[in-house]
């Protein structure tokens, strides 16, 4: 029998284990098995403990990757990083995980660590555009014309957003400004930046806990407003963006899953602008809202979007 | 730690974490001895993620036994994780290199990480493989997969051997150690 078949066989064991072998290779793997003892029971070994001590399946992230975070977290890369910080946007059980040991639930883009895709994966692998943003955090920004999609004209890109906001980022500064009198103006063209400022709590969607600080928060494209006053508008300062030509912005904010307000933003916020986003004849009562800020590629590009991610700041003293 | 009333994922915060993490860790240090106080460190932290996601799901009746089953586990599959490395990564009888390249570094067992990566990435991209690797990966066998998704085993088969093609294109540009542990590298 030849080393290398001993060789390949201990190299398929993982991949025997998770399933990820196709049949033809099975095949021969496990005809390797029946003939060669030594192989057997190197076999057995790796295979046997799974009955005493069952895994999460990996329906989570690893509990010992979770304990040694901080490590992790520098360390993970490719594939296994992206998808860690796929799930940490979505499962807030692992964020709160990690928040209760003392740990922040983020993952940061660090170039060197992260997937490198070949060019035109995507259609290899799917021969379409994909349908979730997953597929595109390992593709480059793509520049210009996109093709057309099937399904909801604003698919989330969340993923996607996240390895943009990583080199794009974007900062909102919030503030809210209380409704003066029974019928007040109409929202100044541009912002004031005197006169005072509602209480105001910022919350990343999904984590029960306030930002800490000024840092994106798990949830980089969502932001959780709750105002404890009535409010008519919002002012947003836009950071530059790295926005295709030709795409579009806008903010949109909901309450209870429902869009009660949304705005274009103007084409010089791929620069950086101040804009207000509000109700010019009614305020926004107290209560809970979620922030998003969403591109849109320019007709007849497709009709996804890519949600960026986004920091919020306090305004500075002095500016309110 | 006195037995506590049943707790639910609600009550969470009741729990006197820094007591429950002394526990683990008397538990993990005199009855299974890890090497080091590093390893112990490791090890008590994560029987410590184990228990928060055991209370956020379950009613615990009996806080320390369930503390110290977890311990338990958090030890065994400590064991589990050396051997298997020493299974894949130790040099081969016939060669110079070790079998796979060895993880980056020492976060949990290699083949959950790698089940993990793959059931994330079929979520993400919404592939239908993501519901064959969920039930494949409750450790079924895939007779039993077809089952249960009340389809013919052949076409299960054929579909899985899609979703893996696409797997590793997902990881073809990206040579790791998970692309090794897929079984190709001689290939």
């Amino acid at each position: 029998m030849a080393a290398d078949e001993h060789i390949r066989f201990r190299q398929r064991l993982a991949a025997y284990a998770a399933g990820l072998l196709d049949e033809g290779k099975e095949e021969a793997f496990l005809e390797h098995r029946a003939r060669c003892e030594d192989c057997r029971r190197a076999f057995d070994d790796f295979m046997a403990s799974d009955e005493a001590a069952p895994t999460e399946r990996g329906t989570h992230i690893p509990a010992a990757m979770l304990a040694r975070w901080s490590a992790a977290r520098r360390s993970v890369r490719g594939l296994e990083r992206a998808m860690v910080r796929e799930h940490l946007k979505r499962c807030s059980d692992c964020r709160a995980d990690l928040e209760r040991l003392g740990e922040t639930p983020e993952i940061e883009f660090v170039a060197a660590l992260e997937m490198q895709p070949a060019p035109g994966w995507r259609e290899r692998l799917f021969g379409s555009p994909p349908s979730s943003g997953a597929a595109r955090v390992a593709e480059p920004v793509k520049r210009g014309r996109r093709r057309q999609a099937a399904g909801s004209p604003w698919v989330p890109w969340v993923l996607g957003g996240w390895a943009t906001a990583a080199t794009a980022a974007a900062v909102i500064l919030l503030t809210v400004r209380p409704v003066p009198s029974p019928s007040p103006p109409a929202p100044p063209d541009r912002p004031v930046a005197t006169g005072p400022t509602a209480p105001l709590t910022l919350e990343p969607v999904g984590v029960h806990a306030r930002l800490r600080s000024a840092a994106r928060g798990p949830d980089g494209s969502e932001l959780r407003l709750v105002l404890s006053e009535e409010s008519r508008y919002l002012e947003l300062e836009v950071g530059a963006l790295d926005l295709p030509e030709g795409d579009s912005l806008r903010a949109e904010l909901l309450a209870g899953g429902v869009v009660v307000v949304a705005r274009p933003l103007p084409r010089a916020a791929r620069e950086g602008v101040r804009v207000i986003v509000g109700q010019p004849h009614r305020a926004f009562t107290p209560g809970q809202y979620r922030l998003r800020l969403i591109a849109r590629p320019a007709p007849p590009a497709r009709a996804d979007t890519t949600e960026f991610g986004f920091r919020v700041v306090r305004p500075p003293p002095g500016t309110r | 730690m006195e037995s506590s009333p049943p707790l639910t994922a609600e009550r969470e915060t009741r729990i006197p974490w820094e007591e429950a993490r002394r526990f683990l860790r008397e538990c993990i240090a005199t009855r299974h001895r890890p090497r080091d106080a590093a390893t112990l460190e490791d090890l008590t932290q994560e029987a410590l993620t184990r228990l928060l996601r055991v209370v956020r799901r379950e009613d615990v009746v009996n806080m320390n036994g369930l503390m110290f089953e977890i311990a338990r586990r958090t030890w065994i599959d400590h064991v589990r994780r050396e051997k298997r490395g020493r299974l894949l990564l130790q040099k081969a009888q016939h060669d110079l290199d070790p079998v796979v390249s060895p993880p980056d570094g020492d976060f949990g067992d290699p083949l959950e990480r790698l089940r993990f990566t793959t059931l994330e990435f079929f979520r993400a991209h919404r592939a239908p493989c993501h519901a064959i690797a969920e039930v494949f990966f409750e450790g079924q066998d895939w007779k039993t997969v077809a089952i249960r998704m009340g389809r013919p085993y052949t076409a299960i088969r054929k579909q899985w051997s899609r979703c893996i093609q696409a797997l590793r294109v997902g990881l073809g540009a990206n040579p790791s150690w998970l692309a090794a542990w897929l079984g190709d590298r001689t290939e």
